[in-house]
């Protein structure tokens, strides 16, 4: 997966998907293209919410025993 | 030349006779009580504030030339502690602060010299409301020499994040305000993944403006490393939170280059911190739920967008499954036409070849007569020829009949019921049948003759 750089970014990128698909009537195979996308990148906003980030979670942990 | 005492004072003749330390603060002493007959306001800042054993405060107060530190004035005062009681109740209850050092106050005293201790100025009332607006005026200053320079506002033009997830956390280690803090965003509901780093500081007293400092360098220095920096004060509302209201704190939060968060946790006015901070609520919690409510609230958007997308997919589907079906009945209503116009193009070719049929029948049977009519006109003569040409037929075959050769005196002889036409092979005491006209003779050879 095409890894997007930031949860800003990803979210502007969702946005457009949306307004594109809303907007204009993709064929089918645009259709699934974009939807695979999309879907890519909800994964990795939801991941961003949900899923720990041990290495950020170490650093916090040496910075706060510093 | 020697001189004693008497002599000494006895050559300064003509002066009073000089007095002791005590007559002469004795003298003070009545000379004060005379010269204030009644008690009176005065404006003071203290400079130390201490409270001793027996309950008394006491008080080191000052005047300081305006915009320096130079002292002017400087004098002792005391609280004694049966006034000390009520006074700390009522100034505590309405400044939500301890009386402590830097504070200005208007108290209502009573001027008064002891031989021993000097002079002193004996408190019988605090006015609290002008320690209150004497905090608002020096926020007010402190606020308007930020704007002056430009960066009262810096910190709110910052953008908030939008995943509050990695938070430079700013209190004192011991507050029980930051455990609420941390355990209310460590348990959320929404199941979101936040990071706190705690940056220790002390969050109350004189040192805690240079506290706060340090602990905001120390955030700069892993800048990339946070989303958000969240300044907390777990505890009662007696605190002094004066130490919120300097120039130099201010002044490094408002340009302070992450987002400011702060929930220090005041009754009344809000602190010079509050104000420049991005965001300010009450208290730890209310941080905690803002920051978990911002999460929500991406959360629901990208659930919000999933949906959609799923919408769309469907609705594409669907649409892709009424189109196919659109095509397949198409495709079945033009077959249907195309098999109808075959049919009619069979039926058509059907009466074609029927009409022709008749035709060539017609023709046929129309031939057909004409032959038979021919036939039935020549039939007779033809046939007397036929009959003639069968007698001639009949005769020629009569000629070659056996009977007729047996008529003619000719014989048949046969070997083993075969016609015998070699005598070769023949061997002697055969047994012969000869047939005659009129019957049949059997023999034996007895000789043989090539």
């Amino acid at each position: 997966m095409k890894s997007p750089i930031s949860y800003q970014k990803a979210i502007e990128e969702l946005e457009s998907i949306l307004q594109f698909l809303e907007q204009n009537e993709a064929d089918v195979d645009q259709m699934t293209q974009k939807l695979k996308r999309a879907t890519e990148l909800i994964g990795f906003c939801r991941e961003k919410l949900h899923k720990t980030d041990l290495e950020l979670q170490a650093i916090f942990k040496e910075l706060e025993e510093k | 030349m020697k001189h004693n005492f008497s002599d000494f004072t006895q050559a300064e003749t003509g002066r009073a006779q000089p007095k002791t330390l005590y007559e002469l603060n004795n003298m003070l002493r009545r000379g004060i009580r005379d010269l204030f007959p009644e008690n009176l306001w005065v404006q003071a800042e203290i400079a130390e504030c201490k409270e001793n054993a027996s309950g008394h405060c006491y008080l080191e107060l000052v005047e300081k030339q305006e915009d320096s530190d130079y002292l002017r004035a400087r004098a002792k005062a005391v609280i004694w502690s049966n006034v000390w009681i009520f006074l700390r109740e009522a100034f505590t209850q309405q400044t939500g602060s301890q009386l402590q050092a830097g504070q200005k106050i208007l108290i209502l005293v009573k001027p008064d010299f002891h031989e021993l201790y000097g002079l002193s100025l004996v408190v019988l009332d605090i006015d609290p409301a002008y320690t209150v607006g004497e905090w608002a005026l020096r926020r007010r200053a402190v606020l308007s020499r930020l704007e002056q320079e430009g960066v009262l506002e810096l910190n709110k033009e910052l953008d908030w994040p939008r995943l509050p997830q990695r938070l430079a956390v700013i209190s004192s280690p011991t507050a029980a305000g930051l455990e609420d803090f941390r355990h209310q965003l460590q348990h959320n509901s929404g199941g979101f993944v936040i990071y706190t780093c705690l940056f220790p500081a002390l969050m109350q007293g004189a040192q805690a403006e240079s506290s706060i400092l340090e602990a905001l360098d120390r955030v700069l220095e892993h800048q990339e490393l946070f989303d958000l920096v969240v300044l907390i004060r777990g505890g009662g509302a007696t605190v002094d939170l004066s130490c919120f209201d300097g120039y130099e704190l201010a002044s490094a939060l408002a340009q302070f280059p992450l987002p400011l968060l702060s929930g220090i946790g005041h009754e009344r006015d809000r602190s010079v911190a509050d104000m420049v901070a991005h965001t300010s609520v009450k208290t730890p919690t209310a941080a905690a739920e803002l920051i978990l409510s911002c999460l929500e609230q991406e959360d629901r958007k990208i659930e919000d967008m999933a949906a959609s997308l799923l919408d769309m997919g469907q609705e594409a589907i669907s649409a892709g499954v009424r189109q196919l079906q659109f095509y397949k009945e198409r495709i079945v209503q033009l077959s249907s036409v195309q098999k109808n116009r075959g049919q009619l193009q069979i039926q058509k070719i059907e009466s074609e070849l029927r009409w022709a049929a008749r035709e060539r029948l017609q023709q046929r049977r129309h031939c057909l007569d004409a032959a038979v009519q021919t036939i039935g006109l020549l039939s007779p003569q033809i046939l007397a020829r036929q009959l003639q040409r069968l007698d001639v037929l009949k005769l020629k075959l009569e000629a070659y009949s056996p009977e007729l050769q047996l008529k003619r005196g000719f014989s048949i002889t046969l070997h083993q019921g075969r016609i015998l036409r070699s005598a070769e092979g023949l061997p002697p005491g055969s047994l012969l049948e000869t047939r005659l006209e009129d019957g049949r003779v059997f023999s034996k050879t007895i000789q043989k003759q090539t």
